[in-house]
């Protein structure tokens, strides 16, 4: 069974179908892809997962059971955790204190959140950082911020959206470890990002969104040779990063 | 029928000057995004101006180039005015300076009035037609009653017409859509706002001029008079002029009922005449309650169910107006430092004032409690409060009703009723837009003022008396003992509040004012989190407000009004917000200088006027200065410093919106680590970040070579 899954969802923004019947899974272990072109509905699509925004029709599972009305606070205790596309970060505090808050929040009996935070800042390559404001950081820094501030989280789900736009080939490889390394420990990750190359070599099942409807699904090899993905994403070149 | 005539014609009679108020408020809030907290103000300026333009005992013009002078002239140059020189600058403010500001305005224009219009000298303004009268339908109306309807019905037909048929008005609601994109279809977004603006003023003139004959020529009335009618645009969700029209209509009617049978309804239920079924206690209860509805609560309780009815525009989660306000940290050891310097400063001032200085230091110490209550609130969480005196009020008269004697368990009780009550107030709107909750916390103000305090005649006639405290052996009945225990109280919330700050409690607050989102999705409960600070935040106002009534002596209603001429509660806010709303200092210091103000006008007569209007001129100026003064200050010191020491400092707070649009070029090398170095000065990391083209603070030293 997957950890998580959407039932045919549908979000409406006025006269704007802005996410249409798009359902999907999330398995423990794996790292899920989510592409499309701008404007498709991946970050709606996570807003609905997280609770963020309602849902004008269809269902969110965890572990099978329907969340769908259950609030967004209390998803995160369930296990869901995410980052955002356009920077959410708690900016008047300290990079170090962004990633305790989290830590305190899900803290787990006989853990300490301090010894935590300061071990997820190392894994995340931030703790030379770790003092300053979060909103004086450039932009990959601070997208590795919100990526340790979820893992605080404890979370069983992270959804990620775009988290490499803004590092660097270096980065974005120990990036890639970094994931890998987590879906070791069953985490599931869905995985929203334009960097194709990077996508294709992490995801195990990828679905692709354009204008809110589920355009293809399945392995990355399967979605590259799908018609309909070239002509609307990819491109001719599959290889060529995108957005 | 004899009753429903007059009930009918009166009631939409003030409905017509209410439809006309709100209107003019929708109209600015919906094309600038600003809530004109100052239209009230506006209203009552136009009315006095119109005054002195056509009394016989000022300049006697004629009437009609007295209305032409008035709302031709005064009342749209007044709004492109502000719309100019503040409003349009609040664009980009955080949600806590966009409401701050017009507050401030609100403030200095009432000042401003009593400065220019003494509020001793009475005046007044004659109805229109001299206030002939016309039976309709068996009831005997003034001409002037008939005007007021006849304009607004003139004025709500204009709008429609301007809104929906004219070229301008296409672009108004274009501009409320989007800012930029009617700005990219050739729309000027600040032409449209500084017309709506100018509209929006007009029609507060309008009203202003229609109301003053009905009541007293007054700054205060006036403008609250006009804050009636936020009921009524809060009814049209701030957006539908007809649905405000409806609440309009809605609000006059209730106000005419309270007035007619505001006997009966306050003897409900009133002791021998409960029906039996009621338990004594429950009709006791409901009799109080029953007590605080007249006229002047009407509007209050009516915006309060409103907001609980009315589906109202929710917060956003997600911050597009990032607020990057500074939260200052300071240590425990430097606050309980500062904290014994107050006491012992507190020992000494005693012997060197006494009287009115003396009054005055010992009042701004208690107001600085009262103060400090919202640093947790608005300062770390950024949620507002415009009713600390309020809550300091209800302390007040817990000590008043059953802490006479001085005994400090009822300090206890003060905590514990002004927790529960700052958790009810805020409960309605803990969903909704920041606005909000500034409306139902000054409707709350004005509701204690005009029902809860009003309801104990001692303490609405400022006579409520209790004795200082008995602390077991120790003493505070002096001066000085007083004087040095409110010092200490204000020691020990400040290291309470400080030590909130430093911990996970402090930490939460900042990031819901920071990211509502990633608090949510980080399993952050927010209400139950707003309930906490806003329930903390009324117990220590409470607590200030009980010790203030202590030092006072006598104290009532006129201490812990929302408005009271040019003081109470609405400039103590400010003045918290100037000094520093997220520091301790900063609150004490505008604490300090709300009491100190009236001191220094009384002693030095020239300055009297400056200082009147001192409050409200600093609560507009943080349209430029939103951290406040004592931010400001350091940021000074700490640039003299950095200019005397030739570094050049990274700035923390450079614009990360544009840091996000335009991403900064890719680092050479993205993280430089320096083996052997043992430890760098910040200066040496400054030079080889420089030399090697790396953001601030991404190389360091090897810590396994520490």
């Amino acid at each position: 069974m997957p950890i998580l899954e959407t039932r045919e969802i549908a979000v409406r923004f006025g006269g704007h179908l802005a996410v249409n019947d798009v359902s999907l899974t999330v398995d423990a272990g794996e790292i899920t892809g989510l592409i499309g072109p701008n404007g498709a509905g991946k970050t709606t699509t996570f807003n609905v997962i997280t609770g963020l925004q309602p849902p004008t029709r269809g269902h969110v599972l965890l572990d099978g059971n329907d969340i769908t009305g259950v609030s967004a606070h209390q998803r995160a205790r369930g296990g869901i955790a995410r980052t955002f596309q356009r920077l959410e970060l708690f900016g008047s505090l300290t990079v170090r204190d962004n990633v305790l808050t989290a830590a305190e929040l899900r803290r787990e009996t006989g853990t300490d959140p301090q010894a935590a935070t300061d071990q997820l800042l190392a894994r995340v390559g931030l703790t030379a950082v770790a003092g300053q404001r979060a909103d004086s950081l450039s932009t990959g820094s601070a997208r590795l911020v919100e990526l340790a501030r979820a893992l605080a989280c404890h979370p069983r789900v992270l959804l990620l959206d775009e988290p490499a736009s803004g590092l660097d080939e270096h980065e974005t490889d120990r990036f890639a470890e970094i994931l890998v390394d987590l879906t070791g420990d069953g985490l599931g990750i869905l995985l929203v990002e334009h960097d194709v190359p990077l996508v294709m070599r992490l995801c195990a099942q990828i679905t692709v969104l354009n204008f809110g409807e589920v355009l293809a699904a399945g392995t990355p090899i399967e979605v590259q040779k799908n018609p309909d993905v070239i002509d609307a994403y990819l491109g001719q070149d599959p290889g060529a990063p995108v957005g | 029928m004899n009753e429903l005539g007059p009930l009918l014609v009166f009631g939409l009679a003030s409905a017509a000057i209410y439809a006309v108020a709100a209107s003019g408020l929708v109209v600015t809030y919906q094309t600038s995004g600003i809530f004109n907290f100052a239209h009230g103000a506006v209203a009552m300026w136009a009315a006095f101006v119109y005054w002195q333009l056509s009394s016989p005992d000022a300049w006697g013009l004629p009437v009609w180039l007295a209305l032409v002078l008035t709302l031709g002239v005064f009342a749209p140059a007044f709004g492109l005015l502000i719309d100019k020189v503040l409003m349009r600058r609040l664009h980009d403010a955080s949600p806590i300076t966009r409401i701050v500001v017009p507050i401030g305005l609100l403030v200095a224009l009432i000042q401003l009035a009593t400065v220019v219009w003494s509020p001793a000298e009475s005046r007044n303004l004659p109805r229109f037609f001299d206030g002939d009268v016309v039976r309709i339908a068996g009831v005997g109306v003034d001409y002037h009653q008939i005007v007021v309807f006849v304009v607004a019905v003139v004025v709500a037909v204009a709008l429609r017409i301007l809104l929906y048929r004219t070229r301008v008005g296409v672009a108004m609601r274009a501009v409320v859509d989007s800012r930029e994109l009617a700005g990219l279809n050739g729309v000027s977004p600040d032409r449209i706002s500084s017309l709506s603006w100018a509209v929006g003023c007009t029609l507060a003139a309008v009203a202003g001029v229609l109301i003053a004959p009905i009541l007293t020529l007054d700054q205060t009335t006036l403008t609250l008079l006009v804050i009636n009618a936020y009921a009524a645009a809060v009814v049209g969700r701030l957006r539908s002029l007809p649905l405000t029209v409806l609440g309009a209509v809605i609000l006059g009617l209730l106000r005419e009922a309270a007035s007619r049978y505001s006997t009966d309804i306050n003897a409900w239920m009133a002791p021998g005449t409960e029906p039996g079924w009621v338990p004594d206690r429950a009709a006791g209860l409901l009799h109080t309650m029953a007590g605080w509805i007249n006229v002047e609560t009407v509007p209050v309780i009516m915006l309060f169910i409103a907001l609980l009815v009315v589906p109202q525009e929710k917060a956003s989660l997600f911050n597009r107006q990032p607020d990057r306000s500074r939260v200052p940290n300071p240590s425990m050891r430097s606050v309980a430092i500062a904290s014994a310097a107050l006491v012992v400063a507190a020992s000494i001032v005693p012997s060197l004032l006494d009287g009115t200085a003396l009054d005055a230091v010992g009042y701004g110490l208690a107001l600085a409690i009262v103060a400090l209550s919202l640093v947790p609130l608005m300062g770390y969480g950024g949620q507002i409060s415009l009713a600390p005196l309020a809550f300091a009020g209800i302390g007040a008269l817990v000590m008043y009703e059953w802490g006479s004697d001085g005994n400090p368990f009822a300090l206890i009780l003060v905590v514990l009723i002004c927790g529960v009550v700052g958790a009810l107030v805020a409960l309605p709107s803990l969903r909704l837009k920041g606005l909000y909750l500034a409306l139902s916390t000054m409707a709350f103000a004005l509701f204690c003022e005009k029902a809860v305090f009003a309801g104990v005649p001692v303490f609405s006639q400022g006579d409520a008396s209790y004795e200082r405290l008995h602390l077991g052996p120790v003493d505070t009945s002096s001066n000085r003992a007083n004087l040095v225990l409110m010092a200490v109280v204000f020691a020990l919330l400040g290291l309470l509040v400080t030590f909130i700050r430093r911990g996970p409690f402090g930490r939460r607050l900042q990031a819901m004012k920071d990211s509502p989102a990633a608090c949510a999705t980080l399993g952050l409960d927010l209400t139950r989190l707003k309930l906490q600070v806003f329930a903390l935040s009324a117990a220590i106002a409470g607590i200030g407000g009980a010790l203030l009534g202590g030092w006072r002596g006598k104290v009532g209603t006129e201490q812990f009004a929302l408005l009271q001429g040019a003081l109470p509660g609405l400039p103590l806010v400010l003045m918290a917000v100037v000094g520093g709303i997220a520091a301790i200092a900063g609150v004490l210091l505008g604490a300090m200088l709300y009491s100190m103000f009236p001191l220094i006008g009384d002693t030095w007569p020239a300055l009297k006027n400056l200082m009147t209007v001192l409050p409200g001129l600093a609560g507009i100026s943080l349209a430029s200065n939103p951290d406040g003064a004592i931010a400001q200050t350091a940021d000074k010191v700490r640039a003299v410093w950095a200019k005397r020491s030739g570094a050049s400092r990274h700035d923390p707070h450079r614009n990360r919106a544009m840091e996000l649009l335009s991403p900064p070029p890719p680092e050479v090398v993205p993280e430089l680590v320096l083996a052997g170095g043992g430890s760098l000065s910040s200066d040496e990391r400054e030079a080889i970040d420089a030399e090697l083209g790396l953001s601030w603070g991404r190389c360091h030293a090897d810590p396994r070579d520490a």
